[in-house]
């Protein structure tokens, strides 16, 4: 008993002194960890594009907490800080806890610029980073991100990645974007459409949206309206770009040098701000879907550089008299429709004029030879087969009625200046056959002598309508009430009186058949009575089916019990006679009339 | 005998309560809306002259002149004129005229049918059934009522009453200071909103399908199929309401 108390107090001395060596090897350890403060810095990147950001992190190792300033003093550079974060690591047992405190780099020029020691104090001591070198070189040598497959939506001010979460607002402003024109001639003729592309381009790091289409123009240039943009992200000098490109037409209206205006546009671009210290920004950029938490709008203006062209007058020489100012290469074709039709009746004579050139401008070609018909102006409408309207098919449809027999429609004629060949040109069609029908001799002479042409079609006038000239008044009035008969109270109503009329008739008929058909039992028996006296007269029954037939009556008399069976017993004794024996039995024609005489006498006893 | 004179009355009275009944139908004359037609076409108001021309066809669709007049004025707007086989027949046969006459031969030859049948087919005597009368009958009846369907269909009135045209009213003071008094075209917009994207835009004059009406807004279809919004007051309806 002593001994195993000895025993347990031995080994309650032997773990104490077990535990107060571990916690002796671990106050050792802490001051030693304690003694082995130190702080570094890193960049991101030690070469970086003018414009762009890089992020600066001070380790402070050692400790859990350190003083660090929120700005760092450096020649081209604006150093922040933007927050911190704390890491505890353990390599074989011995652990160690850092603070990083990270900042956000901007340079402001170019060059090889140095970020000074930067100076920490913690746990009671001064600390001291190395200074750091960061190359800031200019637009051209820049590495540039991957671009990516996807485009932002124009006009979304969420930044399109996620560098532009590290961004701050100092960003240099005169990188976010340019601009520029592109016209395909600088030399062109007074009243040629000239189809224009102009690009703005705008760092795809950052959202913008347009404030309204370009400003394009200027004293005697002639544009239309912008197109909607069309939008692509474009390298442009080892940068990313989102690109707006904006087209339209536009056309000069004097000669002489040209100095085309620049072009601009008002944008807004979103800027990202520094998240404030002690906010999570990879916290806010998740709950924001991936957009910075933090922009600032900044309205700027893109321009792109002004254009010297040459505008050349039209040449007086060769120039068309029907010439109307239609500046381009074009096709003519001509079709009538229908090529059948009776006197005074429309038709439509369409000249399709295809190419490109000024289709906005132009005038629908002369008719010739429209001797005969009247023609109306001509209706237009225009196809575009490009994005600026300027290539397509421009169709004008001229309807006409004969005045007369004729036989073709009027041929066309029509002039325009190409600028290539530098010429005029005239395209012709000719006239196109077509069939009048119901040409009558006395219809010409009325329809040339009036404004009215063609005459009414005889067959189709009813007899009613008097037969008038197209274009007079019409003499007399007829009323027509506005309801169709479906709708009127007189049709209906006669409508329903026949139908129940006609129920009437059947019901009555049916009913009339059914009295015949389905009569007492008494009126049944007379009725069969009726039946077989007539049938007994027929001459040619043989004597066994007289009796036959002669009894049944018997049979029917006598069971009303009217007369005596004796009256009747000749007869019912005959034709017991010949069904049960074997004798011939004849019946002459006096007999027959006798027996016929008895039978009527008794049924007019019953 | 009591019962058919019961009949007799009856149907006299029938008839006679539908012929007096007060008349409430509305009269027009088609001379009068083509020579209105006319005297706006003269003015210029093509539009106003389309719509007093479709008019004149509905009381009349074989008013001839008026059909000439309407296809002219109609190339004019730049419109094609609507043709179907309902108004191509109507133009040539009277639509109340064949319903009027269908319906006096498909109810004659009704009344005959049930007489003959049964009295001739279901006849009990010992006479030769008349099968031959019976359908020479039959067909008379058959042909008689699907004239008068005929009639009903091809009757322009029956789908005037859901026609309405694209008719804006004029804006005078525009007018008067030589301004445009009224667009060329109106948009059919895809909810009743101005707002709306616009699913077409709609010459004046067109002729449109009124599917149904919202106060302010108008659901319609036109000739190609299209159905949309429209605004109320730019319709005008083909039988003109009182």
């Amino acid at each position: 008993m002593f001994a195993s108390i000895n025993a347990f107090l031995g080994k309650l001395f032997f773990r104490k002194r077990l535990l107060l060596l571990i916690t002796w090897l671990l106050a050792c350890h802490c001051l030693a960890s304690a003694s082995s403060v130190n702080a570094t810095a890193t960049l991101s990147r030690n070469r970086v594009a003018a414009g762009d950001v890089v992020q600066l992190d001070v380790k402070v190792t050692g400790a859990q907490q350190a003083d660090v300033p929120p700005e760092v003093a450096a020649e081209g550079l604006q150093i922040k800080l933007t927050g911190q974060s704390s890491e505890v690591q353990m390599i074989n047992f011995n652990v160690s806890s850092s603070v990083i405190y990270s900042y956000i780099v901007v340079p402001l020029k170019t060059g090889n610029l140095i970020i000074p020691p930067i100076t920490v104090r913690a746990e009671g001591q001064m600390l001291k980073t190395a200074p750091l070198s960061l190359a800031v070189i200019g637009t051209g040598t820049a590495p540039s991100n991957a671009p990516s497959p996807t485009l932002p939506q124009m006009g979304s001010l969420a930044p399109s990645s996620g560098i532009t979460s590290q961004r701050s607002s100092n960003v240099d402003r005169d990188h976010l974007g340019f601009a520029e024109i592109i016209i395909p001639k600088k030399k062109f003729y007074v009243g040629e459409v000239v189809p224009v592309e102009i690009r703005f381009f705008v760092d795809a790091h950052y959202g913008f949206s347009t404030m309204g289409p370009p400003n394009f123009g200027g004293e005697g240039i002639l544009t239309d309206r912008f197109k909607d943009p069309e939008q692509s992200r474009e390298e442009h000098n080892g940068f990313i770009y989102n690109v707006a490109t904006f087209r339209t037409l536009f056309s000069v209206i004097k000669p002489g040098i040209l100095d085309l205006p620049p072009a601009t546009l008002d944008i807004a671009v979103a800027i990202p701000e520094s998240t404030p210290a002690g906010m999570d920004a990879d916290l806010f950029s998740r709950l924001l879907g991936g957009r910075s938490p933090f922009v600032r709008e900044h309205k700027m203006t893109l321009k792109t550089s002004a254009t010297h062209c040459e505008v050349m007058p039209l040449p007086a020489e060769g120039r068309p008299v029907d010439f109307s100012g239609a500046i381009g290469e074009f096709k003519l074709e001509g079709a009538v429709a229908p090529q059948k039709v009776a006197l005074g009746d429309p038709v439509v004579l369409s000249l399709k004029l295809s190419g490109k050139g000024n289709f906005q401008a132009l005038k629908g070609p002369l008719l010739t030879e429209a001797q005969g018909w009247r023609t109306y102006p001509p209706a237009d409408h225009f196809e575009a087969t490009d994005i600026f309207g300027w290539k397509g098919t421009k169709t004008f449809e001229t309807t006409m009625i004969a005045q007369q027999p004729v036989t073709a429609t009027p041929g066309s004629s029509f002039s325009y200046f190409d600028p290539v060949g530098t010429k005029y040109v005239t395209l012709t069609t000719k006239p196109l056959p077509i069939e009048i029908t119901g040409m009558t001799p006395t219809s010409t002479p009325a329809a040339a002598t009036t404004p009215a042409v063609g005459m009414a079609k005889p067959s189709a006038a009813p007899a009613a309508t008097p037969i008038a000239m197209n274009g007079e008044r019409l003499k007399g009035e007829t009323q027509h009430s506005w309801k169709d008969p479906l709708h009127r109270k007189k049709w209906v109503l006669t409508w329903l009186a026949c139908f129940f009329t006609t129920l009437t008739l059947i019901g009555f008929f049916a009913w009339r058949a059914y009295a015949q058909r389905a009569r007492s039992p008494r009126d049944q028996e007379q009725a069969r009575l009726a039946a077989l006296i007539a049938a007994l007269e027929q001459e040619e029954l043989s004597a066994n089916e007289f009796y036959e037939k002669a009894a049944m009556v018997a049979e029917l008399i006598l069971k009303h019990g009217t007369t005596e069976k004796a009256d009747l017993e000749e007869i019912l004794r005959r034709h017991d006679e010949i069904q049960y024996g074997a004798r011939v039995t004849f019946l002459t024609a006096t007999e027959k009339k006798r027996l016929m005489e008895q039978l009527k006498k008794q049924m007019a006893t019953k | 005998m009591k019962l058919k004179i019961y009949f007799l009355l009856t149907l006299l009275g029938v008839l006679q309560f539908a012929w007096s009944a007060p008349q409430q139908t509305l009269i027009g004359s088609p001379e009068e809306y083509y020579n209105e037609a006319l005297a706006e076409k003269e003015q210029g108001n093509l539009p106003e002259a389309s719509l007093s021309l479709r008019r004149a066809l509905v009381l009349d669709p074989t008013l001839a002149v008026a059909r000439q007049q309407l296809k002219e004025v109609l190339s004019k707007m730049g419109l094609s004129m609507e043709s179907s086989w309902q108004q191509k027949l109507a133009s040539r046969y009277a639509p109340e005229k064949l319903t009027l006459m269908g319906t006096i031969i498909g109810w004659s030859a009704t009344l005959a049918l049930v007489v003959v049948f049964f009295l001739q087919i279901l006849s009990s005597a010992k006479k030769p059934k008349q099968w031959g009368l019976f359908f020479f009958v039959l067909i008379f009846c058959l042909v008689g009522h699907a004239i008068s369907v005929l009639g009903v269909m091809i009757d322009p009135r029956l789908r005037a009453r859901y026609e309405v045209v694209l008719l804006p009213k004029r804006d005078t003071r525009a007018a008067l200071e030589h301004r445009s008094d009224r667009p060329a075209t109106i948009p059919l917009r895809s909810t009743p909103a101005d707002a709306a994207s616009t699913i077409a835009q709609l010459p004046i004059g067109s002729c449109l399908i009124l599917l149904s009406q919202h106060g302010a807004w108008s659901y319609v279809r036109t000739a190609a199929g299209q159905e949309g919004w429209i605004a109320s007051s730019s319709l005008e309806f083909l039988i003109p309401r009182k």
